[in-house]
């Protein structure tokens, strides 16, 4: 099912189209500032921002905004540049082909496939920059700070969702064409 | 679906996966020095997350102070007990001034730390996000002359070491990092060993200090200094005071967990060692 918005002239189309990108690249610097903020935990705000993207956009795209949001998740957190870049086109491009043709639009599979990420993310941050280096304590990393953040990364869709649809519902194509066949 | 994994789209993507892999190797080859991309995002962003975290900052404390108010009242109370037993020790500090002047004619002590070659004050722009030990990164950078390794501190200590360095700002990693090793010696019974952080007592803001003699004999509250012998950190900079000591689980050695001198949480400006007497031993991470 695809959110859609009444018929427009082509030169409507392509108005809305780069509101739309817009108003996407301006909520993403948001998130990547927000994420940055403050001394505690902190969601990866980017995450939920780019799958609430990827579900409505073709697989090029998603690819696209999964380059994006993995190279800001790699410099606010300090980690290797182009790590989380591959994660999260692998992530976005799933995301795009798992809504184009079995998962409906709701806030439920939003929320479950960012928790899913965030997991594979979080997993996968723990295993290559603590649980290899044989730390001493190094389980108490996990639960106090990955499993904290999986679950915060996977609550922050609940602010996001609502602003995406309501940019979905306004500016995507009439006929759902943001999805590729 | 299988029709994608055949697509043109599909070979696009792998495209796009072996450049992503191709930028990791490349960033893997710097060896702290920031990439052109990290950089632009830096110079960008920067400004921004310094003025939501000055935001950020001013709404903790504001809630802190509503929230730990009876703490403060008790601490200021106990401080104002300490001062009136210091008072009543400030009437031999003269003689001892003097009698130390006197000793320092013969004994050539210099004045502390005449060889430091400081930067100008640096700010925290932020800290490093989700990260267990506290890193954060600072607005000068490679154009101040800073560069990898160069030692990080305040008034009251020792902060860490410069790990990332851009044109116009770069990262410190701090001493409550199991990646930074210091070479520590106590003040008091010169005690050696290594100051390296570690997961459990990083939580709590504290770092340890392992290697150490199983004869050694320090205390709580014991003052721990950087003994200066690897070349990375100059001699006699204060790292922390001993809060614990105790007998490793191996019981081949000794160890001590470290309260740094310097308040992690609460840092809003450093300033980097670009130079000191004995700098420039190897260091391996």
């Amino acid at each position: 099912m695809t959110i859609s918005a009444p018929k427009r002239s082509p030169k409507q189309e392509r108005l809305c189209t780069a509101l739309r990108w817009v108003l996407y690249v301006l909520l993403l610097a948001l998130c990547y500032v927000l994420q940055c903020t403050g001394r505690h935990l902190n969601p990866l705000y980017v995450m939920p921002a780019a799958v609430c993207i990827s579900m409505s956009e073709g697989v090029l795209t998603a690819a696209g905004v999964g380059v994006v949001t993995g190279l800001m998740i790699d410099i606010s957190c300090g980690k290797l540049l182009g790590l989380n870049a591959v994660f999260m086109v692998c992530g976005c491009v799933c995301t795009a082909l798992l809504f184009m043709h079995l998962l409906r639009h709701n806030v439920i599979n939003v929320l479950i496939v960012t928790l899913l990420l965030a997991g594979l993310q979080g997993g996968l941050d723990y295993l290559l920059y603590y649980y290899m280096w044989n730390y001493d304590a190094v389980q108490t990393v996990f639960v106090r700070w990955h499993l904290p953040v999986i679950f915060l990364t996977a609550g922050a869709v609940l602010p996001l969702y609502p602003v995406f649809k309501l940019i979905k519902r306004r500016l995507l194509p009439p006929s759902g064409n943001a999805n590729e066949a | 679906m299988g029709g994608f994994f055949r697509s043109f789209k599909f070979k696009i993507i792998l495209g796009i996966l072996a450049v992503l892999l191709g930028v990791v190797l490349y960033a893997v080859t710097q060896g702290g020095n920031t990439t052109w991309l990290s950089q632009a995002f830096g110079t960008v962003f920067n400004p921004v997350r310094q003025a939501f975290s000055a935001v950020s900052d001013k709404i903790e404390e504001g809630v802190d102070t509503i929230i730990n108010a009876q703490q403060y009242y008790d601490e200021n109370q106990e401080l104002r007990a300490q001062i009136g037993a210091l008072n009543s020790q400030l009437v031999d500090y003269e003689d001892t001034k003097e009698e130390l002047a006197e000793l320092r004619k013969f004994l050539g002590i210099k004045e502390e730390h005449p060889d430091f070659v400081h930067s100008a004050p640096c700010h925290l722009i932020s800290y490093v996000t989700n990260d267990p030990y506290g890193a954060f990164v600072i607005d000068r950078g490679r154009e101040d002359s800073i560069s990898v390794n160069d030692p990080v501190m305040t008034g009251e200590g020792l902060v860490g070491v410069i790990t990332e360095v851009a044109d116009s700002y770069a990262t410190v990693r701090t001493v409550l990092s199991p990646d930074l090793s210091i070479g520590a010696v106590c003040n008091r019974t010169k005690d050696t060993g290594i100051v390296e952080g570690n997961l459990h007592y990083a939580a709590d803001g504290k770092t340890k200090m392992i290697y150490m003699d199983k004869a050694m004999t320090m205390q709580q509250g014991d003052l721990v200094i950087t003994a200066g012998s690897s070349g990375l950190f100059p001699r006699g900079c204060v790292i922390g005071n001993v809060v614990e000591t105790g007998m490793e689980e191996s019981g081949l050695s000794a160890y001590a967990v470290i309260q740094p001198a310097v308040n992690l949480e609460r840092i809003t400006s450093v300033v980097v060692l670009l130079d000191f007497n004995g700098k420039g031993a190897d260091y391996d991470n």
